[in-house]
């Protein structure tokens, strides 16, 4: 649904480029995670693919139509929601949904149906100048997705969201990819994109430095290996003890299998790395 | 979630029955912010207040001029009626380029380009639509006036002129105003623009320097004291798209 091929881009009067040859590509019904620090070429890369930003080379088209020829029928296919929630703050937030929504072609959903399930049909008949900057967050999903647009771009979906909304919001989302729609999500919330992306690119100083699905990543970064972990008996307040064994023979290790038998057990996990440790690594803000 | 469709239809079908519902639900829009903005809601109003006040203070006035100067002012009832009927583009216009400001303060501009209208048909449908109650309220402004020798096809002609300044006045605003405040700066500089009808009174070369400006050819539409109507008419629209089109530049720069 989403092609980008050796994109590259620079700014009027920029020495460097924001995007140096980018690649990826995002099928029907998968979420792809755009993550990145600030000024990577995210955002960039994002204007390009909305049709806002001319003047690349190399290929970036949606549902096979060149983001350079965007029109009315290409933005038509497409549901944008900025980092920035923006509306007219005099008006409601029915109203302002309604509106936006009254430019592209049916089948539409039902407004009120879907300000209810983002916990906003109590407020739907109050100005948004009045909303907090959570509940402009929803409304902001909710006009991208009210035309159900066969591409999504989504920035920062979950940002000064609660957890429950944040998941509310993750839901729709992976609701909208069952549905068939390519989701582009740029954040900077690597929980969010853990949860529901299918896979991540990791931008780094406009390049791809790394790209898979989030598993795969924690895998690859992470090390093979399990900690477990038990409480000492006999301290006042316990001691926690842990102790690491290689993944690769780990059903015949007998000193894994004793440091189960032990008293104090509290758990067992994989060293998987996150998708944290993985942004920072990759962004060269830690070094291993 | 099962989404459900909405009961009501709008691209779908005809597309220029769709257009015009769009442009309906854009008017509805913004005559929804205007009068939720107390400084707004009042500016519609105000050229046919202004022609009203004019319809008796232009002969009350005429009359002492007339008794102390011996000058009638009545005899230049015309030209109030073309000052008259450029108010609505000039209020009308301030009215539009509040609202692009407040549109680009809070972003809404740029997110209209990732829709289907796209920024310069959200803008084009905006002044537009200002511009038409603009047209319509010139002539309805000058019916309300009153005075002079009512022509409606001059009239019709120098409301044409008056509604293009609809969109120069949105799009000066928008193009050089930072905020409201500085705006109403911007439209105190541009106040001068209402004497540009004065200049038919003037002699060449100093009637010239009003050439640029289509408010001077408003004037002109109506007297035909310098220049035939329909040349009039011809050189205030042209005027007035060179304008537009100059401003629509500036104000594009400024957004992007």
């Amino acid at each position: 649904m989403i092609e980008v091929k050796d994109l590259r881009f620079a700014y009027p009067r920029s020495r460097t480029e924001a995007v140096r040859g980018v690649e990826f590509s995002v099928e029907a019904g998968e979420v792809f995670g755009f993550l990145g620090p600030s000024g990577a070429g995210k955002s960039t890369t994002q204007r390009i693919l909305l049709g806002s930003l001319r003047g690349y080379s190399g290929r970036a088209s949606v549902a096979g139509v060149e983001a350079c020829r965007a029109d009315g029928v290409y933005r038509a296919q497409v549901g944008a929601a900025f980092e920035f929630p923006c509306f007219y703050q005099k008006l409601t937030g029915l109203e302002n949904l309604e509106l936006f929504a009254s430019f592209y072609p049916e089948p539409r959903d039902d407004p009120g149906v879907l300000l209810e399930r983002l916990g906003l049909a109590e407020a739907a008949d109050r100005r948004v100048a009045e909303y907090s900057k959570g509940m402009k967050m929803r409304l902001n999903l909710a006009r991208a997705v009210i035309h159900r647009p066969r591409v999504l771009f989504l920035d920062e979906p979950t940002s000064g969201l609660d957890p429950a909304n944040a998941r509310t919001v993750r839901e729709i989302i992976r609701e909208r990819a069952a549905g068939g729609a390519a989701v582009f999500l740029t954040t900077h919330d690597m929980a969010a994109a853990d949860a529901a992306c299918d896979r991540v690119a990791f931008l780094v100083d406009g390049r791809i430095a790394a790209c898979d699905s989030p598993a795969a990543l924690k895998r690859r970064y992470g090390k093979r290996a399990v900690v477990v972990e038990r409480e000492e008996n006999g301290t006042e307040r316990g001691t926690l003890l842990s102790r690491e064994f290689p993944l690769d023979g780990l059903g015949d290790d007998e000193a894994f299998r004793a440091e189960l038998r032990k008293p104090g057990l509290l758990g067992v996990r994989t060293l998987d790395s996150s998708l944290d440790r993985i942004f920072l690594r990759l962004t060269g803000r830690e070094l291993e | 979630m099962e989404p459900r469709e909405a009961a009501d239809t709008t691209a779908r079908g005809n597309p220029r029955r769709g257009a015009a519902r769009n442009l309906g639900r854009l008017a509805a829009a913004d005559l929804r912010m205007l009068a939720r903005d107390p400084l707004l809601a009042f500016l519609p109003f105000i050229p046919f207040l202004a022609a009203l006040a004019l319809r008796f203070a232009v002969p009350l006035l005429s009359g002492v001029l007339e008794r102390t100067l011996g000058f009638r002012l009545l005899d230049w009832a015309d030209l109030f009626r073309a000052v008259i009927l450029l108010f609505p583009g000039m209020f009308y216009g301030m009215a539009s380029g509040f609202l692009l400001l407040d549109d680009r303060d809070d972003g809404v501009s740029a997110y209209w380009g990732v829709t289907p209208a796209g920024r310069p048909g959200y803008l084009g449908a905006r002044l537009g639509l200002f511009s038409a109650a603009a047209f319509l309220a010139g002539v309805l402004a000058a019916r309300v006036f009153g005075l002079g020798r009512p022509d409606l096809v001059r009239e019709l002609g120098a409301a044409a002129i008056g509604a293009a300044q609809a969109a120069f006045f949105g799009l000066f605003l928008a193009a050089f105003a930072s905020d409201k405040v500085e705006g109403l700066s911007v439209l105190k500089a541009l106040g001068g623009l209402d004497l540009a009808p004065l200049a038919v009174l003037a002699a060449l070369p100093l009637r010239a320097a009003a050439w640029p400006f289509p408010q001077y050819w408003a004037a002109e539409v109506l007297l035909g004291r310098n220049v035939r109507p329909g040349i009039a008419l011809a050189a205030g629209l042209v005027s007035s798209a060179l304008w537009i089109a100059a401003l629509y530049g500036k104000y594009r720069k400024r957004i992007e």
